[in-house]
């Protein structure tokens, strides 16, 4: 229940509430207070009247603005500025990583994920054969109308105890963002930022599962 | 409940910096945003510069929403601080002045004014003629459907200077019906 003021009277206490009493906002305590200062002065009832007609007149209003908006696509183009790109990636890794250690993991759940990482898994795997059908080689998944850098390469776990800066590190140092998760399993997709061959993407894999202090698990089509 | 759940995964995903979750978070909010942004600057052109910079500083600090409002919630409050700030960069205040003294001068004549425009057209142009802060407050408990916290966090103010600046605002529309011609009863 909100106080407002002491030296205000019940009445106008009442009276500053109504506008949410009439939208539907206000939390149960003040309803009820609401509702039964109403139901002994019915004289406020008229009160409610306007405010409908207040709403009625700025919806409409608002609902009247012809959009002059900028598509999606220029704005999303804006989001590759110098600098910006790689900010967010960070804050991105850091924040999804910090989510990931921090939720709590009973053991149903626990099992689940493991449930869940055994799917990853098959996923994974037909992910690698189509990555690596036709050529041989390790390639970035892309097919028309599609562009290829949207395609995830890897799917990544972490360790437990694995400190977030240096996450956002080994990945930065091998031209990786996520761009997906944490998924089942505590995995996250990872795509390279760069075109580098399929020769440098296997040796940067290699790489970062040497970091077995903070790389749990990498599963890529080779 | 579920589209907030579907706008915070998608706030997860932009801190990803996933470019496909922006455009579903522009297709559910920029429209919204637009509108709220408009009725302070009052400028097409500004309002919509003013929307596209409120996405790119989702983009750039979505690693740092910590969920503990609405999606939509946080992005009029990102909305509003930028929206002051820019009116406050163009001193456009000084306009919202000017139209309110060409409403209390409508009031003049209140039989005219009445012939003129019917209550909902009057009413709409008293909201018009409201300041800026009594415009905004408005729209955010009439239109966006704010509570009183949303509200609170959006501009940044106590939550019973909420409630005592809804209460004026309707007071002055109040005023402004009345001098136009229109008695309401209240206040």
């Amino acid at each position: 229940m909100s106080g407002i003021d002491e030296h205000l009277s019940e009445r106008e206490e009442i009276e500053m509430l109504l506008p949410w009493y009439v939208t539907g906002r206000l939390d149960a305590a003040d309803t009820a207070r609401v509702e039964a200062y109403l139901a002994q002065h019915p004289d406020m009832l008229h009160q409610l009247a306007l405010i409908a007609e207040e709403q009625t007149v700025t919806v409409e209003d608002n609902e009247a603005i012809r959009p002059r908006l900028t598509s999606a696509g220029a704005i999303v183009a804006r989001t590759q500025a110098p600098g910006s790109a790689m900010r967010a990636w960070f804050d991105g890794v850091v924040d999804s990583v910090k989510g990931l250690f921090q939720a709590p993991t009973p053991g149903a759940v626990r099992w689940a994920a493991a449930a869940a990482a055994v799917i990853i898994c098959l996923q994974a795997a037909a992910l690698g054969t189509l990555l690596t059908q036709n050529t041989g080689g390790y390639h970035t998944a892309s097919r028309p109308g599609i562009e290829g850098e949207q395609a995830p390469v890897a799917l990544i776990a972490f360790t437990d105890r694995a400190p977030i800066a240096d996450i956002a590190r080994v990945l930065a140092e091998n031209r990786l963002r996520v761009v997906d998760g944490p998924l089942p399993g505590g995995f996250f997709s990872v795509r390279f930022e760069d075109h580098a061959t399929g020769e440098e993407q296997k040796k940067r894999f290699d790489a970062i599962l040497a970091r077995k202090d903070l790389i749990r698990a990498v599963m890529t089509g080779h | 409940m579920q589209d907030q759940t579907d706008d915070r995964t998608l706030i997860t995903r932009i801190a990803g910096q996933d470019q496909a979750a922006l455009r579903a978070l522009l297709g559910r909010h920029q429209l919204r945003v637009y509108r709220f942004v408009l009725r302070i600057v009052r400028r097409e052109a500004v309002a919509e510069e003013v929307t596209n910079e409120v996405f790119l500083e989702a983009w750039r600090s979505a690693g740092s929403y910590e969920a503990r409002s609405s999606v939509g919630t946080w992005l009029l409050s990102i909305a509003h601080n930028r929206a002051v700030s820019t009116m406050r960069r163009r001193r456009e205040e000084a306009i919202d002045d000017e139209t309110a003294g060409a409403i209390a001068d409508d009031g003049d004549d209140p039989e005219v004014a009445t012939q003129k425009l019917d209550k909902a057209a009057q009413m709409r142009r008293c909201i018009s003629a409201l300041s800026a802060e009594h415009r905004t407050i408005i729209d955010l408990v009439y239109y966006h459907e704010k509570s009183i916290n949303e509200v609170s966090e959006i501009l940044g103010i106590p939550l019973n200077t909420v409630k005592t600046r809804m209460f004026y605002a309707r007071k002055k529309l109040s005023e402004l019906l009345a001098a136009a011609g229109i008695d309401r009863g209240w206040p």
